[in-house]
């Protein structure tokens, strides 16, 4: 097995922690519906970063900046139209140990250099969007 | 003088941003980053003095 494809294995992780995910986002409750988005960004953004390094294909980092902005921005769009923002231990400690867990070895692999910090900088995006969007809203905030 | 000084913060944040972001680095592309970066920059002080001011 190269490394390559050490890099591809790890990125079915939050790939295939997708699944149950997008079950709760099919047949969840609207709150379950709107946490699945969230984390739906969140796992697909860590999965984009895994792929790029074994595709060797710079060009996903991209996508996964993308995803960064874009998903918690939905998210809070999602909780503005249903009045609530769900609080949620599972984004936010997803984001706090799986962000790292990703992006240290990654950042590791490719070394110092302006790749590094656009990792990390993709890496805070991914957390700080998950802890903004994961807090409570103060109206009845439900966990999950 | 708070203004300028907010401006300049924002302007230099983005325009790392944007050099870290970008593939290769030139002196055009420095360029336009720089300048968007100072339009951006203009821009966030006008949103977040619409949000603090809320």
């Amino acid at each position: 097995m190269s490394t390559s494809d050490g890099w591809l294995a790890a990125a079915l992780v939050p790939l295939l922690a997708l699944v149950p995910v997008l079950w709760r986002i099919a047949y969840g409750s609207p709150k379950d519906r709107l946490i699945g988005q969230n984390l739906t960004s969140l796992l697909a953004g860590l999965a984009l970063l895994l792929a790029a390094r074994g595709f060797h294909r710079t060009s996903y980092n991209d996508v996964a900046l993308v995803v960064s902005v874009l998903g918690p921005t939905g998210t809070l769009i999602y909780a503005r139209f249903l009045d609530v923002l769900p609080d949620s231990r599972l984004v936010r400690w997803t984001a706090l140990v799986g962000v790292p867990a990703t992006v240290l070895p990654l950042c590791v692999a490719t070394g110092p250099g302006r790749a590094m910090v656009k990792l990390l900088l993709i890496g805070a995006m991914l957390i700080a969007g998950s802890v903004v969007t994961s807090a409570s809203g103060g109206k009845g905030g439900v966990t999950a | 003088m708070t203004a300028v000084l907010e401006v300049l913060v924002w302007w230099a944040a983005l325009t790392g941003i944007w050099l870290v972001l970008i593939s290769t680095v030139d002196p055009l592309e420095l360029l336009v980053g720089s300048a968007s970066a100072l339009a951006a920059a203009v821009l966030a002080r006008a949103g977040r003095r619409a949000v603090a001011d809320r």
